[in-house]
């Protein structure tokens, strides 16, 4: 036992730097916070004990509270659907090619767009397309109509943002699944085949159920991505216009390097990471696994 | 034999279909770079051109590509944005070979020890890696602020270093490689280091292309960590300086951002062209499950 561990000493001492880092990077900031949460304090500003005060104020007495948790679901469920939906359709459309060379060459198509930095892309769909004058509004006037400002307009912002990226079937999700795909055995087909399943049933019947594993994983980094990241909606909108298109991470920034309220930042912090974590298990329950139903049905 | 050629017909009506809706489809995702290049080739300081006058002609209807906007950007008297090109490279790199050898570390130490509850620490190493992002982004500020490090390369580096995503993709690799492999290195005399820096990674050279890859990606293209981080211009990156330039042209002149956005985004193309190979064929192996 003791020979044992002393040879797996070496490995132990490998894995120092990754551990060091996590400690001084993720769990040391991770306690820090939840302590920083119970604080008032600015940066280079005295601090004081407030207790639960933050928390209390956030979720009592802020007005952002109610339409940023709307439009983050609003955002979020949008983005999950199209994660899901719309490469996996891409990805059966590839892998049902007859070619393996265009297969090969409609993967890489698909994937390019992962090369176009996120400020470059806000740029395109924020000015080229949904601009004053964008392509759609440019559109609009050659059919006659009047454009709109899509992301300046209360009515339209939120569907605006949900609607950027569109086909929303480009990167790295078409690959997943399509690794999803092709780990499909051949005799599961075969079989489904024999009892007279075709097209779009065959499709629904076994290809969607043996990729849950791969739909798993997309809805949780989609809905972490959601939660987490604001960088589109920081460079477009700012969260407005009002507090239209706010979202509860970009509030956040703001509190803490706008209004230097530190503290309470923190405290949103906190509340969002239980949200993801509470998220993420109810997304591990409720969608079982590909593994678990080969299981079931083999 | 009438129901066969209909057959036929039908198959043959199907993947043509395909292939149209695939060809669509691919041309509605990459039409934005051509139209990206495009813009960045118009005379400068002018609006977005029209979809008709997309390439762009000179006064005598000749078509008249003006890559001089390349240099006005790269050397624009107001921004530097030839420093931020150097930053974002210099931190690029350092990040990705630093992070490699960290995670491939971790990954291969993850991947080799067994101690019981193995799964359990290496789930709780990934949960707090994925899950701790918004809430320990302002303590960590607080952190590089403590040390002395914000506005300097020491802050947009070391908490790059370690990545929960790399070591979870590399050890999942690490550990399809046959254990005989590492049983008749043992047998040789080889230890630890040896058996990873001689057998493991000479092995892994897909994974950790794929890695890579995606920490290039992530760090060139990263916003919010530069942008927190740093607040000298000299200090920022191309990603933070991109949005800077949008701001200081606002929408008027067009072909200016179009070409700084090519700018930043130039280099990922010629890092995808590279490992493309290797980053198929990384995530096909399972890599990602």
């Amino acid at each position: 036992m003791l020979r044992r561990a002393i040879r797996s000493l070496p490995l132990y001492a490998i894995l120092t730097p990754s551990l060091i880092l996590l400690a001084i990077f993720n769990v040391a900031p991770f306690v820090l916070a939840f302590a920083a949460s119970f604080f008032d304090f600015e940066i280079g500003g005295d601090s004081r004990f407030v207790g639960l005060a933050n928390y209390v104020e956030y979720l009592t007495n802020d007005p952002t509270l109610l339409p940023s948790f709307e439009n983050l679901l609003f955002l979020t469920f949008f983005a999950c659907l199209f994660v899901t939906v719309c490469p996996l359709v891409v990805a059966k459309m590839i892998f049902s090619l007859k070619s393996e060379r265009a297969r090969y060459i409609y993967r890489l198509m698909f994937l390019l767009p992962v090369v176009v930095p996120g400020i470059a892309g806000t740029m395109i769909w924020g000015g080229l397309i949904l601009g004053d004058s964008g392509l759609v509004n440019e559109t609009l006037r050659l059919l006659g109509m009047e454009g709109r400002g899509w992301l300046s307009d209360p009515q339209t912002v939120l569907w605006a943002l949900a609607l950027i990226g569109f086909p929303f079937a480009g990167g790295i999700n078409v690959l997943i699944y399509y690794a999803g795909l092709t780990s499909i055995p051949d005799t599961v087909h075969d079989a489904a085949s024999m009892d007279g399943a075709v097209g779009l049933r065959k499709f629904l019947r076994i290809d969607v159920p043996l990729v849950m594993s791969q739909v798993k994983l997309l809805l949780i980094l989609t809905i972490i991505g959601n939660v987490q990241g604001f960088e589109g909606l920081f460079v477009l909108t700012r969260g407005g216009p009002g507090f239209k298109s706010m979202v509860p991470g970009l509030w956040m920034y703001f509190n803490a390097f706008s209004f230097q309220r530190m503290g309470y930042a923190s405290a949103i912090g906190v509340v969002l990471f239980l949200l993801i974590l509470g998220l993420t298990v109810l997304n591990m329950r409720l969608i079982r696994s590909s593994e678990d139903l080969q299981a079931a049905t083999i | 034999m009438r129901r066969k050629t209909w057959d036929k017909v039908r198959g043959a009506l199907w993947a043509t279909g395909l292939y149209a809706l695939l060809i669509a489809l691919a041309a509605f995702l990459l039409a934005p770079f051509v139209w990206m290049v495009l813009i960045s080739v118009h005379p400068w300081n002018t609006p977005i051109p029209a979809i008709s006058d997309l390439i762009p002609r000179g006064p005598d209807g000749q078509v008249h590509l003006d890559w001089s906007n390349y240099g006005l950007v790269l050397f624009d008297p107001n921004l530097p944005v030839a420093r931020f090109l150097f930053n974002s490279a210099f931190v690029t790199l350092t990040v990705v070979v630093g992070q490699t050898l960290v995670s491939s570390l971790a990954a291969y130490g993850f991947a080799k020890l067994h101690f019981r509850g193995r799964e359990l620490v290496f789930a709780l190493f990934l949960g707090s890696m994925m899950f701790a992002g918004p809430v320990t982004q302002i303590p960590v500020y607080l952190l590089l602020r403590s040390l002395g490090w914000l506005d300097s390369y020491w802050a947009l580096v070391v908490p790059g270093l370690s990545s929960a995503f790399s070591v979870f993709l590399l050890r999942q690799f690490f550990m399809q490689i046959p254990a005989e492999l590492d049983e008749a290195a043992r047998i040789d005399g080889a230890g630890d280091f040896r058996i990873y820096a001689r057998v493991v990674m000479p092995l892994s050279k897909a994974a950790l292309a794929t890695a890579a890859a995606f920490t290039f990606f992530g760090v060139w293209t990263d916003f919010f960590n530069p942008l927190i981080y740093t607040n000298s211009v000299e200090m920022r990156t191309l990603e933070v300086g991109l949005s800077i330039y949008k701001n200081s042209y606002g929408g008027s002149n067009w072909p200016a951002q179009m070409t700084a956005a090519v700018i930043v985004m130039l280099p990922l193309l010629v890092v995808f062209l590279f490992v493309q190979r290797y980053f198929v064929k990384g995530i096909m192996l399972g890599s990602i499950k």
